[in-house]
């Protein structure tokens, strides 16, 4: 009997230990950081302030949707059954969405409010630190926190163009559950942070070197928010502060927030070295190994026929084309130009002849590319054999023969018009509607493929903006002059007269065309709807087949109704029903 | 692959008529890929490896220290270890020559990938038994048990090989990984602990009357630091009538019994860490002329996250008549599962994400289930014994919201996909059960072939100007009623067996004929795109309303087996020879006209709904066989 005592000691050791040790249910954490552990060394600072950036980068998707695809000039139209989504297209175009369906605009507050709160959470991390224990410099701290107070003014910014009525939340810790503010409010913060911030981030000095502060809130960058914020006060407050648009624009030209210059070719600011490009005050650095929202999926991707990975020859660059945005038409199925006053922007462009940007789009080899739009046949030669084919519309037996018009033309002859004449967003196949391609899609050859930068901010903004609003304080030739100052890269030498606005050529400048040129310039680039709103025409406009809304309400987005639902402090945008 | 076998235009060859070595290119169709060129070309193994033992050791320590080693009293200890290791290596290899790599720009793709799953449990346990002046029977445990769980793993991708007789063997020698930027790897690891200590006495009285109580505290490391514990005690209640004196006489009755129990369960079943605040790494950003891989909050950390609760009554009677030759059982329940364990719509700000993972909801199932056993002929030469399984269930969501978290009272889910997406075909609505068909309700189809559907006020109008407001409760997907039942037969030596199963009272989305119903699809299509649903314009695009939506009734045959035992002379080795043929998924009696109704999930959150129009087909097997007893 004794031989068992042991063994029951054992047993009875073992359980013991098992329940005096293992009550513990504390977690461990192996591909992830604890929080309260996370800080240790400056490049940990660095790492955690760029997160809101790189958020940032990514939310551009839905603003695009929203600024284009419910304006004048780009169009999603069904083509041969794709593109219909449940009527999703129909209804941004023709201004019929409801606080259901409008995905993009939900994804817009969130998108704006994430990165607002990484930016209230970061900089709150950086109140509670000295600079001296991560090894920072004052000076690189201090703007790395005026930084981010920059990008939080850039999404306030979105949200009071998109929804007006917004929280102003500018804490973290504290769980804000702020109700909407009065747009006022909002717009004074943006003024006072971006004013105050502006001193503290780093000024550009000599042209050429914008690599090295590429993606960087520059003082610069600040101040064109500011222009941003000031040209559109009407709109968001009902105040005119075209003045100060004014102050601050010209501020910038003269170069007291650093040193910019117009670049001599119009896609500069869009090429594979738009990071060296004197144009860029502001960009989102991208690079084809680490990031490229721009490139990816629907912004600007998706701005060419589904099949365009033959004809650009760029299968390698992972980017999947798509047909989601072409030019609105400037022609009905009979061949005749529309008359519309707005829309037909490929029409706007032919206005003036020798239009750089209507070339056809061609890549010329050694990472430079020419034109902007894809129309007619798109031939290319077979990487392969060598041999010309022409782009085929996916799943249906036909060769693209891309048109200024909305139609069913499948196969029909490209001197023929189809026999029925409806012309309308559900109405269109592959061919319908010229394409285009801003930034390069360079081929599987070239080294600097997807290597464009995005550029949020250019100087053109700024010129024309401050040639807006000397237009509105009455001063149409400064206006016209400033203009003409970024207008004539795009056009040959010898056509200048006919095409520069008085007194530099023979144009009449007035407020169509300062609007046209906001088209123009700014073609596809997710702003269309604000300058159409400015104008007051994005409600009461008539282009394509689109007619004027029945009210204004639509000028605004709704708060979508699970965003509503998840805050009852949310108040509903007017018109829009709870 | 069934699914792209499918909706392949008919027409494609299957090589490519210009170069017969090359499998014909799917590039531009709506199936992107040659089915048959993957089957054959892509290289795809997974091996797995899975071990598990366990140990227990277990002492009888009374009798053990009795005087005599005799007693009236029994106690038992013991301690089981069990370990359980399951290792899955997976490699994949698509070669150069493939449409598919030809069309992704890829000179081959390979990937390979380990993870490992480990979990160990340890549980001691001490057991007393005792009898009581013959009548009362006591039993008493209790015990404690420790498990603990281990994910881990790694993975390794790149494409653009040298040579495509490499497969996923050498991966450092594709290009594409040498690209700034390109990652191609990544691991993970990942563990969770479950502690708890519990105890169980059950006591019976001449075995006539029967009462067990339980109680179970049980940890979890998942949940927040103050929530951890939670306490889940049982109690059951029964009547053995038929061990009353009072029915003893009758002979009859074999077995009657009347029982109640309720309990709580607690479930834990998600991962782990979303209780405490982490950093997750996401993208890259670019400062002082380098990329950073920037870091921020990977989720909205819930410190309150704690036990969901299933609370589980049942009532039930057991009975043995005439014999024992019917049998059966009947039961009623009611399962309210609450603090619902889910993702979370909240608002952003003051969240960073627009999603937590919390406790909110319940939801309530009852219903009644009962077990007929009947042995209905028992001679000599031949015997004929059935049973049949019947369930009746409801259901409903009880509650969507708590005091902290309000959202709206319902969800959509079961979303379409390509080419028709942003449908969803259910909704989730307190008050209401699952499996709720909300969609628009079809009126008719135009002469130029447009869907019309009815609005809110009963009018007619064009699908393209349906809003959500018009969408409405048109079916359910959940049957009310499920049956199954087995026959058993035996004439001398043959025998044959039939397992019939069916569902009944529920609605199905015929997913295939939205898919591939219409002329509108851009593939191969329904023999119905040009009979029942000609009138529908290829043009007009396809919408989500009842018209699809069927009566999900069937009853099928779902095994049948004959056998026939070989008579055998007196042999010394061979006890029973028997031969059988077994046939499965014999038939099925529905009206419903798309595939097996059976296939579809009536089970989870979106019964008799399936969004995508992934397709496996069901098979009919026929197995012949032969048994031989040693």
């Amino acid at each position: 009997m004794n031989i068992f005592k042991p063994t029951v000691a054992a047993i009875a050791t073992v359980a013991a230990l098992s329940l005096g040790s293992c009550t513990d249910l504390d977690e461990n954490l192996y591909d992830q950081v604890g929080s309260e552990n996370y800080y240790n060394t400056k490049n940990d600072v660095i790492r955690a302030v760029f997160r809101p950036f790189e958020h940032a980068f990514w939310s551009i998707g839905s603003r695009h949707v929203l600024n284009e695809l419910t304006a004048d000039q780009l169009i999603t139209p069904t083509r041969d059954g794709w593109w219909n989504d449940g009527g999703k297209w129909e209804r941004l175009h023709y201004h019929t969405w409801t606080v259901d369906d409008l995905g993009e605009a939900q994804t817009e507050w969130n998108g704006c409010f994430q990165g607002i709160m990484q930016c209230n959470l970061v900089i709150e991390d950086l109140n509670r630190f000295k600079y001296e224990s991560f090894g920072f410099t004052e000076a690189e701290f201090n703007n790395l926190r005026a930084q981010c107070r920059a990008l939080r003014a850039w999404f306030y910014i979105r949200l009071l163009d998109a929804f007006r009525n917004v929280p102003l939340v500018t804490t973290y810790s504290d769980r804000p559950s702020n109700p909407q503010a009065e747009p006022k409010e909002v717009f004074d913060f943006i003024e006072s942070e971006l004013k105050d911030c502006t001193s503290l981030l780093v000024r550009k000095v000599g042209l050429g070197n914008n690599a090295t502060i590429q993606g960087q809130w520059t003082q610069a960058a600040a101040a064109a928010l500011l222009v941003r914020l000031y040209l559109n006060a009407e709109v968001y407050v009902g105040e005119d502060r075209y003045k100060d648009c004014e102050t601050y624009a010209q501020a910038i030209l003269d170069g007291r927030y650093g040193d910019y210059a117009l670049a001599d070719r119009w896609d500069a600011a869009f090429d594979w070295d738009n990071d060296t490009c004197d144009e860029v005050i502001f960009g989102f650095p991208g690079s084809r190994g680490y990031t490229h929202w721009h490139y990816d999926g629907d912004t600007y991707g998706w701005t060419v026929p589904a099949k365009a990975a033959d004809f650009f020859n760029d299968t390698k660059s992972g980017v999947g084309h798509n047909t989601k945005y072409a030019a609105s038409p400037s022609y009905d199925l009979d061949g005749n130009l529309y008359d519309y006053e707005l829309g037909m922007p490929v029409q706007n462009f032919r206005k003036y002849d020798g239009d750089e940007r209507m070339k056809f789009y061609t890549n010329l080899g050694n990472s430079r590319r020419e034109g902007m739009f894809l129309f007619g046949y798109l031939e290319y030669k077979d990487a392969e054999t060598g041999e010309t084919k022409r782009l085929r519309a996916p799943e249906q037996p036909y060769d693209l023969y891309l048109r200024d018009a909305v139609g069913r033309f499948q196969s029909l002859d490209p001197t023929r018009w189809p026999a029925d004449k409806t012309s309308k967003l559900s109405t269109g196949d592959h061919n319908s509607g010229w394409h285009f391609v801003k930034y390069p899609f360079y081929d599987d050859n070239d080294p600097n493929q997807l290597a464009s930068d995005y550029t949020e901010i250019r100087l053109p903004e700024v010129i024309y903006s401050l040639a807006e609003a000397k237009m509105r304080r009455g001063d149409r030739t400064s206006a016209a002059k400033l203009l003409n100052s970024v207008r004539k890269r795009n056009y040959p030498a010898d056509k200048l007269d006919d095409v520069l606005y008085s007194p530099d050529g023979k144009v009449r400048f007035d407020e169509k065309e300062m609007l046209d040129e906001w088209g123009r310039e700014f073609f596809a680039e997710s702003r269309r709807r604000i300058d159409l709103i400015r104008f007051g025409k994005f409600n009461t406009g008539r282009w394509w087949d689109k007619t004027p809304d029945a009210d204004d309400h639509t000028a605004l987005f709704p708060i979508t109704r699970t965003i509503l639902n998840s805050n009852p402090n949310l108040v509903q945008n007017p018109g829009y029903g709870r | 692959m069934f699914k792209d076998a499918l909706e392949a235009n008919p027409t494609t060859p299957l090589m490519d008529p210009e170069n017969p070595a090359q499998y014909y290119n799917f590039y531009g169709q709506i199936t992107g890929s040659n089915p048959v060129e993957r089957q054959k070309l892509e290289k795809d193994k997974a091996t797995t490896k899975l071990l598990d033992w366990d140990a227990t050791v277990k002492l009888n320590l009374l009798p053990l220290f009795a005087k005599n080693g005799i007693s009236d009293h029994h106690l038992s200890t013991q301690i089981m270890f069990a370990d359980h290791v399951y290792d899955n290596d997976n490699s994949f290899f698509r070669p150069s020559t493939s449409t598919v790599s030809i069309n992704n720009g890829q000179e081959g793709y390979a990937s390979r990938s380990y993870s490992k799953e480990k979990q160990y449990v340890l549980e001691w346990l001490a057991n007393y038994d005792t009898r009581i002046a013959e009548k009362h029977n006591i039993k008493a445990m209790i015990g404690y048990s420790y498990q603990y769980s281990q994910y881990s793993g790694f993975s390794a991708e790149n494409q653009d090989f040298p040579n495509d007789g490499l497969g996923a063997d050498n991966l450092g020698s594709g290009e594409w990984a040498k690209e700034e930027g390109e990652v191609m790897m990544s691991s993970y690891k990942n563990d969770a602990k479950l502690i708890s200590f519990f105890g169980r006495v059950s006591y019976d009285f001449e075995g006539k009357y029967l009462l067990t109580a339980s109680l179970r505290h049980e940890g979890s490391s998942k949940f927040g630091k103050n929530h951890k514990w939670g306490n889940f005690p049982a109690v059951s209640l029964g009547w053995r009538i038929s061990q009353e004196n009072f029915m003893k006489d009758a002979e009859w009755l074999n077995e009657l019994k009347i029982r109640a129990d309720y309990g709580v369960t607690g479930n834990q079943d998600f991962a782990s860490y979303l209780s405490i605040n982490t950093m997750s790494g996401f993208g890259y950003y670019y400062y002082n002329g380098k990329y950073f891989q920037v870091w921020g909050p990977g989720k909205n950390v819930n410190p309150d996250l704690k036990w969901e609760k299933g609370k589980n009554w049942n009532i039930g009677l057991d009975f043995a008549v005439l014999n024992n030759r019917i049998s059966g059982s009947l039961n009623y329940f009611n399962r309210t599962q609450q603090d619902l364990l889910g993702n979370y719509k909240v608002p952003v700000p003051p969240n960073i994400h627009d999603e937590t993972f919390v406790n909110v909801g319940t939801m309530r199932n009852t219903g009644f289930e009962f077990d007929l056993n009947f042995n209905a002929v028992e001679t000599k030469n031949f015997s004929y014994s059935f049973d049949i399984v019947g369930t009746a269930m409801s259901n409903k969501f009880v509650k969507f919201s708590n005091s902290e978290y309000v959202g709206q009272d319902y969800y959509n889910v079961c979303s379409t996909e390509d080419p028709y997406p942003y449908y969803n075909l259910q909704r989730i609505e307190k008050g209401k059960s699952l499996g709720n068909f909300y969609m628009w309700k079809y009126a008719s189809i135009t002469q130029d072939g447009e869907w019309l559907i009815y609005d809110k006020d009963g009018d007619v109008i064009r699908a393209t100007q349906g809003t959500d407001d018009d969408r409405r409760i048109v079916g359910n997907g959940m049957p009310k009623f499920t049956l199954s039942t087995s026959h058993n037969f035996r004439y001398r030596n043959f025998d044959l067996a039939l397992f019939f199963r069916g569902a009944f009272g529920y609605d199905i989305f015929n997913i295939h004929d939205f898919y591939y119903g219409t002329r509108n699809f851009n593939g191969n299509v329904m023999k119905k795109a040009y009979g029942k649903n000609f009138d529908v314009s290829p043009d007009v695009a396809n919408v989500v309303t009842d018209y699809y939506l069927e009566r999900g009734d069937y009853f099928k045959l779902d095994m049948v087996t004959l056998g026939y035992t070989i008579p055998l002379a007196k042999c010394r080795f061979l006890d029973r020879i028997r031969v059988y043929f077994t046939a499965k998924n014999v038939f099925t009696i529905t009206k419903f006209s798309g595939v097996d109704p059976s296939t579809y999930q009536v089970n989870g959150l979106q019964p008799g709904a399936q969004g995508g129009r992934s397709y496996y087909p069901s098979t009919r097997q026929f197995i012949a066989g032969i048994q031989v007893d040693l």
